[in-house]
């Protein structure tokens, strides 16, 4: 082994040296540079892996939020749908009444207009009757005579007298 | 006690008439009876006698009145 290191041209206290040299730079590469770069490494590390849990809850938060615009969606859809039906049953309520009551305003009119025609027709026959009773009151006033007020008054006392 | 009669007529009536009158009313009656007559040419024809509470209605007028009222 000497004699190895004697051709090489190589002492044992420079070999030492070296393997100081070495060692001390060792030890300062890995105080100077492994240590600060795996400091380094480790954080972004770790705010890599907040950012991937910030997004993670963030991305569940958006499918909570979607599933709740589902939701939503689809209950207004129903509510709109019952408001509809809602809609169409009155409006053919309102037409039942409108069209019950169109019968009993026409039924109501009807009814007055045969009262109405009641009503004039004895208002003309009382008219008539009145007109020809007056008409031969006119008559007889000129017409009655003598013999038939004798007769008349003849007629009454055998009728009194029985 | 006396009893009145009022008789009303379109004409005046003749002496015979008034006896049959008289004398169809006096039966009706226990008492004396007088007799009131009147013309009143708005019966136009026959005769009403007014015997107390009684009417007996035999003029025209009259006649006219019952149909007016029957056709009422």
């Amino acid at each position: 082994m000497g004699e190895i290191f004697r051709k090489l041209g190589l002492s044992g206290w420079e070999i030492l040296f070296h393997a100081v040299n070495l060692i001390i730079l060792v030890v300062a590469l890995y105080f100077l540079l492994y240590k600060p770069i795996k400091k380094i490494v480790s954080n972004h590390k770790k705010k890599l892996d907040e950012i991937y849990r910030e997004n993670n809850r963030m991305r569940e938060q958006a499918e909570a939020l979607r599933c709740d615009c589902d939701n939503i969606k689809q209950s207004a859809l129903e509510e709109s749908a019952a408001i509809g039906e809602r809609a169409a049953a009155r409006s053919r309520e309102i037409v039942e009444d409108a069209q019950k009551e169109a019968s009993v305003i026409l039924e109501n009119a009807q009814k007055e207009a045969i009262a109405e025609k009641q009503r004039v027709q004895h208002e003309l026959h009382d008219s008539v009757g009145h007109i020809a009773v007056e008409i031969a009151e006119k008559i007889l006033e000129r017409e009655v005579s003598i013999e038939d007020n004798k007769r008349i008054i003849d007629e009454s006392l055998s009728e009194w007298e029985k | 006690m006396t009893e009145n009669v009022k008789v009303v007529s379109a004409v005046e009536l003749d002496d015979h008439t008034k006896k049959r009158i008289e004398k169809s009313f006096s039966q009706k009656h226990k008492g004396n009876v007088v007799y009131e007559y009147t013309v009143d040419s708005s019966l136009i024809g026959g005769l009403l006698v007014i015997d107390g509470n009684d009417y007996y209605d035999s003029s025209v007028a009259g006649k006219l009145a019952k149909i007016k009222r029957n056709l009422l």
